[in-house]
């Protein structure tokens, strides 16, 4: 029996097989229907449109590490969505996705923005001379760091897992054009 | 077929045509300065990248150091943070030489630039780059693995129509 495609003759075809209750014949032709040109156009077109959704706006990354636990797992799988800033900007307290280096993203939150001053006194966190209220952080550090002030065109990027030992956590200050989007969830 | 004084003048049309539409092909395909610019790193790349598959003789590695060194201006400017002895300003001769050394001391290195931003200035003479640089290598002599990845902010001119660095600032991605 011929494999179904898209023409007037086979569309009869499968209301007569529906009519007749041969289910298999349309299930064939759904999972493997005749290498017609529309049909290969069809593939082409939605791999096409998948290579290019999940390269530049909806990335899959795994993460490894647990610098933003609890809030996200030490290991697991999300998406960062691009667009998320296209048209706006990033504020305090985002948790956003940096570039860093080929292949490698960063999740982390913004605790200050360009301008500001960053201090961590036994593990408070200070902007701009004020304590920042951080219900994210669930283990408390003793953290010291000296007042900086966040440079033109910078974010000061946290984790929320303060529990490890403050050399050993990468946080700082990063250029905004490293930024990537915002984790899908 | 007799050729009419009408017929020459859809030749010459045509030919006008084929002129114009060769120009515009050129004009369009021509590589501009942040082409110019984003080859010349992609050469600064090759240059420094060592493979373990090709062993490297003192000669062209020196023949090496000395073509990265052409890449710069006679005098460039480096701005290393946390590394003061590697910042100042360097004549091509002395680059030629750091970079020999430093090139010596590995068995492999491997370069790779990323989030290439340039910028070029409306006289189309100086520009600014700005990337992401991640170097790896083993060393010669421990076979230590060396992994660093650096924010690179980087000054280019245009001398006698070609690109060359004329200063680097490298400073860490994130910074405390």
């Amino acid at each position: 029996m011929k494999r179904l495609y898209n023409t007037e003759e086979h569309r009869q075809e499968v209301k007569d097989a529906l009519k007749d209750g041969r289910f298999w014949l349309i299930m064939r032709a759904f999972f493997f229907p005749k290498l017609a040109r529309h049909f290969l156009l069809r593939v082409l077109i939605v791999i096409l449109t998948a290579w290019c959704f999940f390269k530049f706006i909806c990335m899959p990354l795994v993460i490894k590490g647990g610098s933003m636990l609890p809030t996200y797992p030490e290991r697991g799988f999300l998406f960062c969505w691009t667009p998320a800033y296209w048209f706006s900007y990033p504020e305090r307290g985002d948790v956003v996705v940096m570039k860093y280096g080929r292949g490698v993203m960063l999740l982390k939150r913004i605790v200050a923005l360009e301008g500001d001053t960053v201090e961590f006194r036994n593990g408070t966190l200070f902007v701009n001379g004020k304590e920042v209220s951080e219900p994210y952080v669930k283990k408390k550090s003793d953290w010291d760091l000296p007042e900086r002030k966040v440079q033109k065109n910078h974010f000061y990027l946290v984790g929320d897992n303060r529990s490890v030992p403050m050399d050993q956590h990468v946080f700082g200050e990063m250029h905004k054009r490293y930024l990537a989007g915002a984790p899908l969830w | 077929m007799v050729i009419k004084g009408k017929h020459l003048i859809y030749a010459a049309c045509i030919i006008l045509f084929l002129l114009l539409a060769g120009f515009a092909v050129w004009y369009i395909l021509k590589p501009g300065e942040e082409q110019l610019i984003r080859r010349h790193f992609a050469n600064l790349v090759e240059q420094i990248n060592k493979t373990p598959l090709k062993k490297e003789g003192a000669i062209p590695a020196m023949a090496k150091a000395q073509k990265i060194a052409a890449m710069f201006t006679e005098q460039s400017q480096f701005n290393v943070d946390a590394l003061k002895w590697v910042s100042g300003s360097f004549s091509r001769e002395v680059l030629a030489n750091n970079i020999f050394r430093s090139r010596a001391m590995f068995d492999t290195l491997h370069l790779s630039l990323d989030h290439l931003d340039i910028e070029v200035a409306e006289d189309q003479k100086q520009a600014v780059a700005r990337l992401s640089a991640q170097l790896s290598g083993k060393m010669k002599n421990s076979g230590q693995d060396l992994d660093e990845i650096r924010d690179l902010e980087c000054n280019l001119k245009k001398i006698d129509s070609e690109w060359l660095f004329e200063s680097f600032r490298i400073h860490k991605m994130i910074k405390k």
